[in-house]
């Protein structure tokens, strides 16, 4: 038997080694470098059974988001309101640390809440346009994502499949008569949904106290911290999220933060052309 | 209500298919990086994943066996896959029941006996559900465990006919599927000619249940040839990458 250790051996058995001898160089085991987020591609409206889809690749992390659109009674609070329901699934698919579907509860329902925080929060979407009659009928949009692959960073494959398929969305035109009853409008035409802004994500992680810009699954298990900022397309900070984990000081923070501005053009233009591309 | 023609005079169905021609099929294998085989199947407007990991630890410890590999099934339809919002997305009875299923279909063809004390688990994700889900997650799986490379006795290929009007069909889609008519689901070893999985719950005679079956069996064979060939071709093309079989 040979007792040459390969490269892939050493990886498993010493992975914060591995990491080591690649760092102090600028470069990580994929071939980034540091700051260099993974191939983001962007698909949308590949689902025909929903009413808005989206599937996003950040390297092989992947998320697919779709949402069917439901009429319902508004709450007696908010008469004008549609809603919004939003769920984040990890099946057992998509890791292999993920042997069950409880396995992921956790995860998925602290990407569950920090989405729906950004979404609900920061006004991306008019629930108003969601009316379809006063205080009888307004739509209820479920908007249910799965990571397809976690190889890290899944947050933010999920918030931008979330973003596209709801710019990806075609409501039908509907009538509701004295009865209160809502149909479809035979031959009607269909409803977009206008954004009024796009919150774009962008997750660091610290690992031998070197920063590393969008982390594979690999990286995170390794690193002392994770964090996500997200700045909208007009410039504005939307959502800054830092888990616990080893302190950071300001300064990284603030590059960081430039980092996520320079991004959110390039991403929102792939949203846009993925959506022209479907019309 | 007017009654759906779902065979026209011509003897086409709604899709414009003939009775005894399955859908087109398309499939990818080796999507995944982090699993140990992966395999997109789409049939039709039936598009599934499958992924299989392992094999690996045991799950249980109480679970595990001396002589062979366990295996775990799990089927789930994504919420938004059907025409109507499914609510819960997972673990209903009719997922646990497709479950085990497939996983009482794969028991009796992965050579088990070769990983003792090892556990196999085979995912399967339902991404837009338009009749024959199913089988089409068991092509699905079988080509994720060739795509993982787990020896099995054959290939296994799947595929339901029935029957509408008294004409027999292979293939159902949802429409055809939801008519009422009997619904019979098969999965054979084609090199071995031998079923594995048959299930049939409906009032047919004798005569009729022969052409249905027959049907079925058309329909994998068909599936068969489709899968064989473009798995030659992949295999082919990671010869010459590898320049070598070995």
């Amino acid at each position: 038997m040979k007792l040459e250790a390969s490269a892939d051996v050493i990886r498993k058995l010493h992975p914060l080694e591995f990491y080591k001898r690649f760092l102090p160089e600028g470069i990580r085991p994929d071939g980034r470098n540091l700051n260099k987020p993974r191939v983001t591609v962007i698909s949308a409206g590949s689902l025909t059974t929903a009413e808005g889809s989206a599937l996003v690749k950040l390297g092989s992390t992947s998320a697919i988001c779709g949402i069917k659109a439901e009429v319902t009674i508004p709450a007696d609070t908010e008469p004008q309101c549609g809603k919004l329901v939003l769920s984040v699934e990890l099946p057992p698919l998509c890791s292999p640390n993920i042997q069950r579907w409880t396995d992921s509860v956790e995860q998925n329902s602290s990407l569950e809440v920090q989405i729906e925080d950004i979404l609900l929060k920061t006004n991306v979407l008019n629930l108003e346009a969601l009316c379809i009659k006063d205080s009888s009928a307004v739509w209820v949009l479920y908007v249910d994502v799965y990571i397809l692959e976690h190889d890290g960073n899944c947050f933010d494959a999920a918030l931008l499949s979330v973003l596209t398929a709801l710019t990806n969305v075609k409501l039908p035109e509907v009538e509701v008569n004295e009865e209160q009853i809502v149909s479809i409008v035979e031959g009607g035409s269909t409803q977009s949904l206008e954004l009024n802004h796009y919150p774009i994500p962008l997750s660091f992680c610290i690992l031998d106290d070197k920063l590393l810009v969008d982390p594979t699954s690999e990286e995170e298990e390794l690193s002392s911290t994770c964090f996500t900022i997200v700045y909208n397309n007009r410039g504005e900070l939307c959502s800054l999220y830092k888990p616990g984990g080893k302190h950071i000081n300001d300064d990284i923070l603030e590059e960081c933060k430039q980092t996520t501005l320079n991004r959110t053009e390039h991403i929102v233009k792939l949203m846009k052309q993925a959506n022209e591309a479907k019309k | 209500m007017s009654k759906i023609e779902f065979i026209s005079p011509e003897g086409l169905r709604v899709d414009g298919r003939r009775p005894q021609e399955v859908r087109k099929i398309n499939y990818r294998l080796n999507l995944f990086s982090r699993a140990d085989g992966s395999a997109y199947y789409e049939q039709g407007n039936t598009r599934v994943l499958a992924a299989v990991y392992g094999p690996r630890q045991v799950t249980r410890r109480g679970a595990s066996k001396h002589d062979r590999a366990i295996i775990n099934c799990e089927y789930s339809m994504a919420t938004f896959s059907t025409g109507e919002r499914r609510k819960s997305a997972k673990r209903d009875r009719r997922s646990t029941e497709i479950s085990v299923v497939i996983r009482q279909t794969f028991e009796s063809v992965i050579l088990t006996h070769l990983y003792p004390r090892t556990q196999i688990d085979i995912f399967m994700q339902v991404l837009q559900a338009d009749g024959g889900t199913r089988c089409a997650c068991i092509n699905a799986a079988s080509l994720a465990l060739i795509d993982a490379g787990i020896p099995m006795r054959d290939f296994v290929v799947s595929c339901a006919a029935g029957m509408i009007d008294g004409v027999a069909l292979t293939d159902l889609n949802y429409i055809e599927d939801s008519a009422g008519g009997p619904d019979l689901p098969l999965a054979i070893l084609p090199k071995q000619n031998k079923i594995c999985l048959l299930q049939m719950d409906s009032k047919l005679t004798i005569e009729q249940y022969e052409e249905v079956m027959q049907m079925a069996v058309e329909g994998c064979k068909q599936i068969h040839a489709v899968l064989d060939a473009k798995l030659k071709d992949v295999t082919d093309q990671l010869v010459n990458k590898r320049k070598t079989l070995l």
